[in-house]
């Protein structure tokens, strides 16, 4: 061999050896994986590397992979949690509804270790209470949180009871444990909160809203509005007014579970599909992921605590006493799909799907 | 002779534990690897980060093949709300459910029972109490959930359901 090809040979290899990233390392930590169950939190694990002495943990709400790992701060929310000695973490005080990115490297003596290459994404997400704050005698319901076996009812647990104590800190605000957030039709935080729903109001004066974000579940909600005339026919493919209160629809348009599954059962009706697409077109509240809730997510918004509607009215004005479809068929009906009754809550099966019913929009 | 006894018996008691019946085009989101058992009668749900007993209450947890034996006691609501505190796996937290709570349990691609079958063996397909009153009337009701397909409505607090209890994780 030449002395310039041994040196070629040389610099490549040190050329290889310090771009880590073109293959996994073994000392990199493998199965990185993350819980999200909880509110604002999500726990992390992975596999220890044997030899390492200290893990370092990298996050933020962009990828990783585009930048040497040392700049993670110019990432958005990009932080460093240095030095950890176990092989999991649980990183409190995200905000649900957020896609985040991680990444566990393994470390001996101080110096970096391994590589990048594991990066996980997770999104926290919390649960909503019911809304219940009071309690109840066999006679009859109380106005505070008192009654018989009172420290095993529903207001002396989760967040309504740490509204009532309050101890509960909230981001947006809302009745009992709700957290919600009033969102414009570009997307934007509404810059007064506080005020109610008026028929000819404006966003400026905090008087309309498109959307509302629930700040534990992370979900965002179409807001349904009183102004104009409601469609009277939605079976026509000429959706008109498509957020307007009255508004019904038969089941089964886009985004109803299973309407592309070759065993699908029952009947599909694309009557509310103007009503997502219409959504999506118009980036309503700036997003164009717009789709039908599952029941449990519709429950996710049902206030317990009152009825007729049961609702937090004030960020969800225009509310019909009345159902509203969700996007999951019944099991053991093939005509049906689950409906959620906002006069009390109550999940029925019993809405056929031909039966035209209300409907409101989620995303993600 | 021995064998096809065995056999028969087997089917038998096969046929009466999977009456389950379960729909591949609707969506399962309450699969195993949602939750964790932590073989001690108790299962995580890491979606909820709620911790649950395996068993309804009056059926008696099996470690060494991890199942529920026995029948559900039926109870009144305030004999339902009196559990709360019992001593179960080290822990004395336990309490109903609330209505939200309950309904996280329930499995919407299946029915009889809509539940998930293997970290919740024998789950009777019937009534389970919430510890959620009822804001309209009757103010006598309580919340509850029927597990044959996950319907939710209210009833009297004097009428008799089964009971499933469930704790916060850390």
């Amino acid at each position: 061999m030449s002395f310039f090809k041994a040196l070629i040979l040389a610099l490549l290899t040190t050329l290889l050896f310090s771009c880590g990233d073109g293959s996994t390392p073994a000392n990199t930590p493998t199965n990185l994986a993350a819980v999200t169950g909880g509110d604002s939190q999500i726990t992390l694990t992975w596999n220890g590397v044997s030899g390492a002495d200290k893990y370092d943990l990298y996050y933020a709400t962009e990828t990783f992979a585009n930048i040497d790992i040392a700049n993670y701060s110019a990432l958005a929310d990009g932080t460093l949690l240095m030095n950890l000695t176990t092989n999991h973490k649980t990183i409190t005080g995200l905000t649900n509804g957020i896609q985040y990115y991680f990444v566990v490297v393994a470390k001996k003596d101080n110096s970096l270790e391994s590589t990048k290459l594991n990066e996980i994404t997770a999104t926290p997400t919390g649960m909503n209470d019911t809304g219940i704050s009071w309690g109840n005698d066999s006679f009859g319901n109380n106005t505070t949180c008192i009654g018989e076996n009172i420290a095993a009812q529903d207001c002396s647990h989760g967040r309504d009871a740490r509204a009532i104590a309050g101890t509960l800190t909230k981001t947006g605000a809302g009745a009992a444990g709700f957290d919600f957030t009033k969102l414009g039709a570009t997307g934007n935080l509404l810059a007064v909160q506080n005020q109610p729903w008026a028929l000819a109001g404006t966003e400026a004066a905090g008087t309309q809203w498109g959307c509302v974000k629930d700040n534990i579940t992370g979900l965002v909600w179409e807001v349904k509005t009183d102004a104009g005339l409601a469609d009277n026919d939605t079976t026509d493919s000429n959706h008109t007014n498509i957020h307007h209160k009255d508004n019904t629809y038969r089941w089964g348009g886009k985004t109803a579970l299973g309407k592309a599954h070759a065993d699908k059962q029952g009947s599909y009706y694309d009557d509310w599909t103007g009503l997502v697409d219409g959504s999506n077109a118009a980036a309503l509240c700036g997003f164009n992921n717009w789709r039908v809730p599952t029941i449990g997510e519709l429950r996710s918004i049902v206030h317990y605590g009152v009825h007729h509607p049961a609702i937090d009215t004030h960020y969800f004005p225009n509310t019909t006493v009345d159902n509203f479809f969700s996007s999951s068929p019944v099991s053991d009906l093939a005509d049906n799909a689950w409906k959620m009754d906002f006069s009390s809550g109550y999940g029925y099966s019993s809405g056929n799907r031909t039966q035209s019913t209300r409907v409101r929009l989620v995303r993600p | 002779m021995k064998i096809k006894f065995l056999l028969s018996t087997l089917l038998l008691i096969s046929g009466i534990v999977s009456a389950q019946t379960c729909l591949d085009y609707i969506p399962n989101e309450w699969q195993d690897s949602r939750y964790i058992n932590n073989h001690n009668g108790t299962v995580t749900d890491t979606i909820t980060n709620l911790i649950w007993k395996q068993c309804s209450e009056g059926q008696t947890y099996s470690s060494s093949d991890n199942t529920c034996t026995g029948s559900a006691t039926k109870m009144n609501w305030q004999e339902a709300l009196g559990k709360a505190g019992t001593s179960f796996a080290g822990k004395t937290d336990w309490r109903l459910p609330n209505i939200k709570e309950l309904d996280s349990l329930v499995v919407r691609n299946c029915h009889n029972p809509s539940i998930n079958e293997t970290l919740f063996p024998n789950t009777p397909a019937y009534v389970f109490f919430s510890s959620s009153p009822v804001s309209s009337t009757p103010s006598t009701d309580a919340w509850r959930v029927i597990f044959f397909y996950g319907y939710s409505y209210y009833r009297y607090h004097s009428n008799s359901y089964t009971v499933r209890l469930v704790r916060p994780r850390e």
